[in-house]
């Protein structure tokens, strides 16, 4: 049983047995998931260089190398540069911070509403507010995804703003259904009944009782949505509907590199593997998670 | 789950393998490859020409409409331009220079002008049939259908009311013979009887009988089977064509294809048979030449201008030293130089057409100078520079997003900060450009084949395609003056004179340069003499050889 599920969250343990229990826990991470211990160090050398891009990339990323264009990954310009003399590896970096403010920002207002959503509708499951609130989610989620983020980024036109409000959409039902889910299963337990009980108000009970217990699937669900999101904003950016130019963005670079792609395949293998490596990144750290919360796994 | 993360870690590893290995071959490309400087030309002694077969190819952007009087988009003219006719039109062929001015008969069998220069009698063709689809029903076309057409013409605010600028009336004296009465001598009305937009409709079209726009019933050489927007458009040979003998080809297939890669494979791998300029750019046609030693190339001698254009209603681009600033500030030579095959700085009017600013005088009026469009921005109180919205299409190709990346570039560094806003093609055109809803664009600009067409359509404070807000009476003055001259010499110095006017007192639109267009063919193509005309009236006499693939003839 993981630690998040140990009983009622009430009891709360003095925070020298939390550290004990919290470096305990990384060492259990590291030990039955290695991958994912990996996967958590590409995507803090992610998060690291996107933070200190403007102190690494050795250019601006969107200066105009104009007698270096298509120039051949090497020195001064260690991925090559583009069509307009961009340099490659500025511009993955800078892609990277577009990727991550994209992904976080959405994960923020779309995890936010999901959850409020769900955790409302958990817990006064079976009444109108409930049945409201999901025919709302059904309908969103009937819709297909890309369908979603194409109407909604033509509509509002290309911008990072847009992006994430399309993407904060697509994400808004899949964390409803999780945390919906555990609240369904949370209400019922003796903590919440004993709060209940003693008179605890429900904004009291959720948030002291509800909301925490909630962290570890809403950690594993962010952190496989997290991948899903570069993905479809890299999505949004190829298609010309994402990030404007000339903001970097691995999306809208794979698009510009993929009418050179014979002629110049740095301007593609280079945010092309940048994406690759920080899905996958994301993709492990979410199932090591998964793994590392999941009951069945850790008592194996 | 265990077997699953192998496959991820050998994923890893494969994309670190290829990181390593793909990307440090030398590059085969940079400015000047030596393809495009074996020009190859078009088969001409491949033997007669030969009937049947599909030609195909691709587009990046479709029509909004095929009504070819509400809409002076590119697009809608290129679709309709193998199914409607003119009176009159560009001639085209082997030994005729692209672009040439040379006018042959269409539906006008000849034509002929009065002493006085005041009336233009047209005798059309007998026995011409409109395309057997209802409700024209393949009736003959008559000089009724003409009137039909001016009188529609003159009823519509379009690009073509300019063209009708200098006519007092026009009658039908018998079904075969149409006259044109003008208020003042001009002496290039049958020039403007073949402009892009002169396309002659039924009068069963022009009554509603049918909607214009989503069919087109013409008289020309194709008959449009099917137009499935932003998708397809099918024609098919039209047998009762007034020229025997042709059309060859059996069919012509057109796909709307927005990815520039995607045309490209398409045509590399067989499934196309041309690559228009629009789908093209340098470093690809070096590419396609260079891996196809059987592909024609074709270089269309710039007439395409391309543009800066603000919206004089809209501060700050209400002052001139802003818009001159911004003339200023960009690097055209170098520009054309890396992104177009070739090209030529240019001045309102293409440097090509009778009364255009030839290229060195253009270059001289607008040199790239940022010191002093950084000082013509403080002398309008702006010297900290002002950032402003930027349209741009990515529905004429991919390189006009890079030129405008360029121009930002260039803008920048004087502190003009804009930010792009990559519309599609009909939002751009029909919404923003049209509707002067935009603060400064960049785009192309329609190749218009006589000086007159660009001034009197852009600069004139009426002019149709003024979406600008430009109100200079001064101009109009100047521009109204040049069309009454006779004299062609009086009238080139005239224009000339606009121009210059118009470069150092309006500075909206900025002309940068015109390009010269790359298209490839496939080798089997004969005979594909095109005209800048946004016609295309040349397919009809193209024809496919034994080799090209699914060939019935």
């Amino acid at each position: 049983m993981s630690e998040v599920d140990a009983g009622p969250a009430t009891v709360v343990a003095p925070p020298a047995v939390r550290a004990r229990a919290g470096r305990r826990g990384l060492g259990r991470l590291l030990r039955t998931q290695p991958l994912g211990a990996v996967a958590a160090v590409v995507i803090v050398l992610f998060v690291a260089a996107a933070a200190l891009a403007p102190f690494i990339a050795p250019f601006d990323p969107t200066a105009q190398h104009r007698d270096a264009f298509l120039a051949v990954p090497g020195s001064p310009y260690l991925m090559g540069t583009d069509d307009l003399g961009r340099d490659i590896f500025s511009r993955v970096l800078y892609g990277a911070r577009t990727s991550l403010l994209v992904a976080v920002c959405t994960l923020v207002a779309g995890g936010i509403i999901g959850i409020v959503i769900g955790v409302a509708s958990g817990y006064f499951a079976g009444g109108w507010v409930d049945t409201l609130l999901q025919r709302i989610m059904d309908t969103l989620m009937a819709i297909p995804g890309i369908v979603l983020l194409l109407f909604i980024a033509a509509l509002l036109g290309p911008s990072i703003r847009n992006t994430v409000i399309a993407l904060s959409l697509l994400v808004i039902p899949t964390f409803n259904r999780v945390s919906r889910g555990e609240m369904l299963r949370i209400r019922e337990e003796l903590y919440v009944e004993s709060a209940r009980a003693s008179g605890c108000s429900t904004w009291r009970i959720l948030r002291r009782h509800g909301l925490p217990n909630l962290l570890a699937p809403i950690l594993v669900v962010a952190s496989l949505t997290f991948a899903i999101i570069i993905i479809a904003e890299s999505a949004l950016s190829f298609l010309g509907i994402g990030t404007p130019p000339p903001t970097p963005s691995w999306g809208a670079m794979l698009s510009d590199g993929s009418r050179y792609m014979e002629i110049a395949p740095w301007m593609v293998v280079f945010p092309g593997g940048a994406l690759t490596l920080g899905v996958l990144a994301f993709n492990l750290l979410g199932d090591a998670m998964r793994d590392f919360f999941d009951p069945k796994q850790s008592s194996r | 789950m265990r077997s699953l993360s192998r496959i991820r870690v050998a994923l890893v590893i494969l994309m670190v393998a290829l990181l390593g290995t793909a990307c440090f071959s030398p590059a085969n490309t940079g400015g000047g490859g030596g393809a495009l400087d074996q020009e190859r030309p078009l088969q001409q002694d491949a033997g007669p020409p030969q009937p049947g077969g599909t030609f195909r190819y691709t587009l990046p952007s479709d029509a909004k409409s095929l009504d070819p009087h509400t809409q002076s988009s590119y697009n809608t003219h290129i679709a309709i331009g193998s199914t409607y006719s003119k009176l009159v039109d560009y001639k085209t062929g082997p030994d005729i220079p692209y672009g040439a001015s040379e006018l042959e008969g269409d539906l006008a069998e000849t034509w002929n002008v009065s002493p006085d220069g005041l009336t233009w009698t047209f005798n059309l063709r007998k026995g011409v049939k409109w395309h057997n689809t209802a409700p024209v029903n393949g009736r003959e076309f008559t000089s009724a259908d003409v009137i039909c057409t001016m009188d529609r013409i003159r009823a519509l605010p379009g690009q073509q009311v300019g063209q009708l600028a200098t006519v007092a009336g026009w009658t039908a004296p018998d079904p075969y013979t149409v006259v044109f009465t003008l208020k003042t001598p001009y002496a290039e009305f049958d020039t403007n009887m073949a402009g892009h937009f002169m396309w002659i409709l039924p009068c069963e079209g022009t009554s509603g009988q049918f909607d214009l726009n989503t069919q087109a019933i013409g008289t020309g050489a194709y008959v449009m089977e099917t137009w499935n927007r932003d998708r397809e458009r099918v024609l098919v040979k039209n047998p009762d064509y007034f020229v025997e003998g042709q059309p060859y080809i059996d069919r012509i297939q057109i796909s709307i294809v927005p990815d520039q890669a995607a045309s490209l494979a398409a045509f590399r791998t067989g499934q196309t048979d041309f690559l228009s300029t629009l789908s093209l750019d340098k470093t690809q046609a070096e590419k396609v030449m260079a891996e196809d030693p059987d592909a024609v190339l074709f270089r269309e001698a710039g007439l395409t201008e391309t543009r800066v254009f603000m919206n004089q209603a809209k501060a700050p681009f209400d002052k001139l030293e802003v818009r001159r600033a911004v003339a200023l500030a960009i690097d055209r030579k170098a520009m054309v130089a890396a992104i177009r095959a070739g090209g030529n700085e240019t001045g309102p009017v293409s440097p090509t057409l009778f009364g255009g600013l030839p290229a060195e005088e253009s270059a001289k009026l607008q040199p790239y100078d940022p010191e002093q469009a950084k000082q013509l921005l403080a002398q309008a109180g702006l010297p900290d520079g002002f950032t402003a919205k930027m349209i741009v299409t990515d529905g004429y190709g991919a390189n006009v997003v890079r030129e405008a990346q360029w121009v930002q570039e260039d803008l920048a560094k004087v502190g003009i900060k804009v930010e792009l806003d990559v519309q599609d093609y009909a939002t751009y055109f029909t919404e923003s450009w049209a509707q002067k809803n935009y603060d400064i664009g960049y785009g192309l600009q329609t190749p218009f084949l006589a000086a007159d067409d660009y001034l009197t359509g852009e600069w004139l404070s009426t002019g149709a395609r003024n979406w600008y807000n430009i109100n200079d009476p001064q101009l109009d003055e100047m521009i109204n003056a040049q069309r009454g001259e006779l004299d062609d010499t009086k009238r080139e110095q005239m224009l000339l004179d606009t121009q210059r006017y118009i470069i150092e007192n309006v500075s909206n639109p900025i002309p940068l340069y015109v390009y010269d267009g790359l298209s490839i063919y496939k080798s089997y193509l004969h005979d594909a003499w095109s005209h800048p005309d946004y016609g295309t009236r040349h397919q009809a006499r193209m024809w496919l050889g034994p080799e090209a693939p699914g060939r019935t003839g």
